[in-house]
């Protein structure tokens, strides 16, 4: 794997071009919301399977992850299929598959410190804070949000790290 | 058929007299014989020898009657047969002319039930390229629906970010966002390569729903409850519905 250096220095006043992995299933407004993103300079790609994100991020480095947090996670017997259709995990955390799918991510060797910001169209998880209290890099932010918002903490999440 | 078996009894009738004649006149030749011998024999052996003749004639006698008797009664059962086989054969060929006659009914039923069972596939065939034409309409009104959603969340988020009061980008943004979840309620991607997008946009609107659903939102909630094509779907419409009822109730 390329392991690439952060881009998130100052270039005569302009941010260079950072990768973000955009996780989400909501495809319309997902789509809409990494095109706008894209208009703040980021370098977006937008996965809507777990198999996908897993291999996007096995494959290619990225500077900072966006989790939709209730993603639809395939089930097998009752339990979710998280990792790469191999590890079964049973939720213990309601239907908030994005924090179980970030724990995976923060326990992949290249992606412990990776910084992660939460959409959710429900209230803020706890797990968040607790996350937080860890030292993990993470936002959480109520869907919608206007894209310069979502602009503006991913800037404060990278340069925190 | 009919010829061979008259030759057959002629030819038994006719045996049965030739033997009945053989018998008969070897029996009148005995007689005669008896007959010249006394003349050359003694008185005693000839009255003896004459009676003898006379036992013998009267048997011989008897048997011709018998055997003609045998032969009339052998005629009787040969006619009695034939007139029997005759009578047979025609109820045969009555049978046979009424199972033709079923036979051709049946055809005809058979036939008819073609004909109606033809004329429903052309009828279910032609059903079919319709519903596929409806599906087709659908499926491309659906991708055009999404998009225009994309576009238009695209630029009221634009523009929302151009807006320097947030509250008011946020009231915006969400009445927009809210929109959509209902709008995706109605997506009706049939295709199996696009079921999967459009099942995802459900479920992101149903959870949606189930936390910011209002009691207008009940009506196309509805109607995903009974209509949606996945039964997963039509559940958790069900549920939300109650959640959404159980909430208002409780305000």
């Amino acid at each position: 794997m390329n392991k690439k250096i952060s881009t998130q220095n100052e270039t005569d006043g302009k941010r260079l071009k950072s990768n973000v992995l955009y996780f989400d299933d909501e495809s319309s407004i997902s789509s809409a919301l990494a095109q706008n993103l894209e208009l703040f300079n980021w370098n977006v790609t937008l996965v809507s399977e777990t198999d996908i994100l897993f291999e996007k991020l096995n494959n290619d480095f990225y500077d900072v992850l966006i989790l939709d947090i209730m993603a639809p996670v395939p089930k097998q017997e009752n339990k979710y299929v998280v990792f790469e259709k191999k590890e079964i995990v049973e939720m213990d955390d309601g239907m908030n598959t994005g924090i179980v799918i970030a724990k995976k991510i923060w326990d992949m060797e290249n992606y412990q410190d990776i910084p992660i910001l939460f959409l959710s169209a429900r209230q803020r998880p706890d797990s968040i804070n607790t996350f937080i209290k860890e030292g993990k890099k993470c936002d959480c932010l109520r869907k919608p949000e206007r894209s310069e918002t979502i602009n503006e903490i991913i800037e404060k999440l990278i340069n925190e790290s | 058929m009919k010829i061979r078996l008259y030759l057959c009894i002629m030819f038994c009738v006719s045996r049965i007299y030739a033997l009945a004649n053989t018998s008969s006149i070897n029996s009148i030749v005995d007689s005669t014989n008896v007959d010249i011998n006394p003349v050359q024999n003694e008185v005693s052996l000839d009255s003896i020898v004459f009676n003898l003749t006379l036992a013998v004639n009267s048997i011989s006698e008897i048997l011709t009657g018998a055997t003609w008797a045998l032969t009339a009664i052998t005629v009787l059962i040969a006619l009695l047969g034939f007139l029997g086989y005759s009578r047979l054969n025609k109820d045969i060929k009555r049978h046979n002319e009424e199972l033709l006659k079923r036979t051709d009914v049946q055809d005809s039923i058979i036939n008819e039930y073609k004909n109606l069972v033809n004329s429903l596939r052309e009828e279910q065939k032609s059903f079919i390229e319709k519903n596929q034409k409806i599906i087709n309409i659908l499926n491309q009104q659906d991708l055009y629906f999404s998009q225009t959603i994309n576009y238009l969340y695209q630029a009221t988020d634009a523009i929302c970010n151009q807006i320097k009061d947030e509250s008011k980008s946020k009231i915006i943004l969400n009445n927009l966002y809210h929109g959509v979840h209902i709008a995706n309620l109605y997506h009706c991607i049939i295709d199996e390569q696009n079921d999967r997008v459009s099942d995802n946009d459900k479920f992101a609107a149903f959870s949606y729903l189930e936390e910011n659903g209002t009691e207008e939102d009940i009506i196309h909630l509805e109607f995903s409850a009974n209509n949606d094509p996945n039964k997963n779907n039509r559940i958790r419409a069900t549920e939300i519905i109650g959640r959404i009822r159980e909430r208002t109730k409780n305000y």
